[in-house]
């Protein structure tokens, strides 16, 4: 992923969380404190959850793959938040299903209609159900890592 | 050529690598095709000029005149080819 920035920092394991709000807020904070994203993106993304949801049904361990507007990014990035139990959020082509999370892979784009190596890297992670389950069900955060740089960077 | 308009969301990200995936499968069939892209809230105003639609979200606003093909599989990767099969159809 040329250009993207992803370390260790932006993979979160996130405990207790009982709604996608609560978790899109955490992982948006984490982007927000490290400067990648700007202070409306949290907002943006949440707006944008509501109305066009991003809860991708898999068929083995889904994922969400946030993202807002590239007026909110500072640095074209990713932040990823491993859900220790599983989080309903609202299905993207079916807004009214909820289906349960395990992973969310947050996007911030710099540019619209670019970034296409990150956007089929990730898309290209969300279709290896083997790896995704491997990466949910470790527990160390330097592994889930270590997994994640191996498959998109 | 025929002329499809993906759209997603916010018009930048999904919409991007389904465009992506339909050139290639055009490509690869000898199917000449231009590939545009936009917003799901721009695709009313937006369609008439094109001769299919693909969505990955839910297209809700409002009715179009053009075929419109729900892209999801391309993105999860179930079913990915068979929906791929449905959109050369619509551009043979």
């Amino acid at each position: 992923m040329e250009g993207i920035k992803f370390d260790s920092r932006q993979v979160l394991m996130l405990t207790g969380m009982e709604n996608d709000e609560q978790v899109l807020s955490a992982v948006a904070d984490a982007m927000c404190e490290m400067g990648l994203v700007k202070d409306t993106y949290k907002q943006a993304i949440l707006d944008r959850e509501k109305e066009f949801p991003t809860g991708l049904n898999t068929g083995g361990c889904n994922i969400a793959i946030p993202h807002a507007d590239v007026t909110h990014v500072n640095e074209a990035s990713i932040c990823v938040g491993i859900l220790e139990e599983p989080v309903m959020f609202h299905a993207m082509d079916e807004p009214d299903d909820l289906i349960p999370v395990k992973m969310v892979i947050m996007l911030a784009l710099k540019e619209a209609h670019s970034h296409l190596d990150m956007l089929q890297k990730v898309v290209e992670l969300i279709q290896d159900q083997a790896l995704v389950k491997q990466i949910v069900e470790t527990k160390e955060k330097d592994t889930v890592c270590q997994l994640l740089k191996e498959k998109l960077l | 050529m025929k002329r499809v308009l993906v759209a997603c969301g916010n018009g930048i990200a999904t919409s991007t690598v389904v465009a992506t995936k339909i050139r290639e499968a055009c490509e690869n069939h000898g199917v000449p095709v231009t590939v545009s892209q936009c917003k799901l809230l721009e695709v009313e105003s937006k369609a008439d000029d094109f001769d299919l639609l693909v969505t990955t979200g839910k297209f809700t606003g409002g009715s179009v005149s053009v075929p419109v093909v729900g892209a999801i599989n391309l993105l999860t990767g179930i079913n990915e080819d068979a929906t791929l099969e449905e959109i050369l159809g619509y551009l043979k």
